[in-house]
């Protein structure tokens, strides 16, 4: 079976013996940091090492194994941020699997000191803190659909005299309104002006767009 | 299992969804009052932030910051799922529908699209290849390359966008047939927009009868990093016959002011590279200029020197 679709597709269906693995990691570091062939071999490494990986159900386990991939691909051959790999001491899912194990260890101990300074806040204070109380004290800030109906009638005046060539009434304005959701189809609007939906859709996307573009970049989004 | 199927399915990478990941999705899609629209962000910035940090580990850079997908109006008025690779253009990164189903959006520049499944019980996303270029809104998933091939198709869009950049090359033979090159203006335009007119007779050597003289203009910017200063390179281009052209190359100062800066410099190199002519200017100087001769084919590019900011412009007569 493993002949068959090796031959099928060699390059997607290799295996991840420990050897395979070796392999692939020496031939990533032939190549230059940053260059399209390294970082070819660093996926492809990914990909195969990851079902020899260490599994758990910690709730940071993603958190931890995001943070070996980072290490792996600085460290792999460099040693950025640690001894490079050497291949003669440990086969690549061993040396993965060490620094993984070590990345749970510290989220699960940085966890722990998080319970513990919580239980001596509620301990001192007897118990009394009432966090939804604090949670709902926080101003209520409306949606982005109501900040951008906001933003669109400050600017009315200024964006109404923005149109279509010979349809004043085609204005910068009235598509945005009728672009908000729930949105009027660009064939709903053609009926409604008697303008084709490409006209309208080109308007919007040279006069509406960049201007709701540059709002939501200013806005930002609110931090909770 | 047909065989497109278990390609994708050794092809696919699968990649970690990150507590900072959930966090960000969520705080997005808590700003959308909608919950259609809530959901539709929620699952989009997931699907944008997995590529994104599988691009960091490689030590690829991208920009969330001007990515629509990270703009709460942009969010709201559209389906959006990109994310900006500086230098290279925007990708789209679009989660696959429970049914197998991803839907891509046209008519929008994109650099490639990447399918994103989201598994979000096992807390991981499979990206399950990517496509250059679509022609339908369904992505078809049996035709994505693997991610594999991914680094090496963004290497080739960078290379390609620098290269543009880099060998741009004006054609003068073709500026005779009337085309020419973006940046390259009528000379009038571009000198008359800062209010100043130069006397372009003198120094001419065209005679009323020649056939065809060409003249247009570019604004070069040396002020990169002295400052703004900013000139016109101006070439006249005169076929004096089928086998020599004659070029004239003159240097005016732009933004209202009536000499260039002093030590300003322009060569003239040869396809080897060799200096052939070379002016500077002094402390009050209202322009400079070159003349030459060559003959159609012939390539010679010209140097424009302020300080330590060096513009080079490729001509091929």
């Amino acid at each position: 079976m493993r002949i068959i679709l090796k031959r099928s597709n060699p390059g997607l269906l290799m295996n991840n013996s420990p050897d395979e693995l070796r392999r692939l990691a020496c031939e990533a570091c032939r190549y230059c940091l940053g260059s399209a062939e390294r970082q070819r071999y660093l996926t492809q490494l990914i990909r195969l090492v990851k079902s020899r990986l260490w599994r758990d159900n910690s709730p940071h386990y993603q958190d931890a194994l995001q943070q070996t991939w980072i290490y792996l691909c600085q460290n792999l051959c460099e040693g950025k941020t640690a001894k490079p790999y050497d291949p003669d001491v440990a086969s690549v899912a061993t040396w993965l699997n060490a620094y993984l194990k070590f990345r749970l260890l510290d989220f699960e101990q940085a966890a722990q000191a998080d319970r513990a300074r919580h239980v001596s806040a509620y301990g001192e204070d007897g118990g009394t803190t009432d966090v939804v109380e604090t949670l709902a004290a926080k101003p209520e800030i409306p949606p982005i659909l109501e900040r951008v109906q906001d933003w669109l009638e400050q600017n009315a005046a200024e964006f109404r005299k923005i149109h279509v060539v010979h349809h004043p009434k085609i204005n910068c304005y009235e598509l945005i309104l009728r672009r908000l959701p729930p949105e009027a189809s660009w064939q709903a609007l053609e009926d409604e002006f008697g303008v084709s939906y490409k006209t309208l859709e080109s308007f919007y996307r040279r006069q509406c767009k960049p201007r709701l573009r540059e709002f939501g970049r200013a806005e930002g989004h609110i931090s909770s | 299992m047909t065989y497109s199927q278990s390609a994708t399915d050794a092809a696919r990478l699968i990649w970690p969804i990150t507590q900072q990941g959930k966090r960000i999705a969520q705080q997005f899609a808590r700003d959308h009052g909608l919950p259609d629209i809530a959901e539709r962000v929620r699952r989009n910035t997931l699907a944008v932030w997995v590529l994104h940090e599988f691009l960091e580990a490689l030590g690829i850079l991208t920009d969330l910051a001007t990515s629509d997908s990270w703009n709460p109006a942009m969010q709201l008025t559209e389906d959006v799922a990109d994310l900006v690779v500086p230098g290279v253009g925007r990708l789209e990164c679009r989660p696959v529908e429970e049914a197998g189903v991803c839907t891509v959006p046209l008519g929008v520049e994109r650099i490639g699209y990447v399918a994103v499944a989201l598994d979000e019980a096992a807390g991981e996303a499979s990206l399950l290849g990517f496509v250059p270029e679509v022609a339908l809104a369904q992505l078809g998933l049996d035709r994505l390359q693997p991610m594999d091939d991914f680094p090496t198709h963004l290497h080739q869009l960078r290379q390609g966008a620098l290269g543009q950049e880099a060998s741009q090359l004006t054609r003068l033979s073709r500026w005779l047939e009337g085309y020419f090159e973006s940046g390259w203006q009528s000379a009038e335009d571009l000198l008359a927009q800062y209010l100043w007119t130069p006397a372009f007779r003198q120094g001419g050597q065209s005679a009323p009868q020649t056939p065809l003289q060409i003249k247009r203009a570019k604004q070069l910017d040396l002020g990169l990093k002295l400052g703004t200063e900013q000139v016109a390179l101006v070439l006249e281009v005169e076929q004096e016959n089928e086998s020599a052209v004659n070029i004239g190359l003159r240097l005016y100062p732009l933004e209202g002011r009536l000499y260039l800066p002093e030590g300003l410099t322009v060569k003239i190199l040869d396809g080897e590279n060799t200096v052939c002519l070379t002016a500077q200017s002094r402390s009050a100087d209202n322009y400079l200029q070159l003349y030459f001769r060559g003959h159609p084919g012939e390539p010679f590019s010209a140097q424009v020197t302020l300080g330590d900011v060096s513009i080079v412009e490729n001509f091929i007569i």
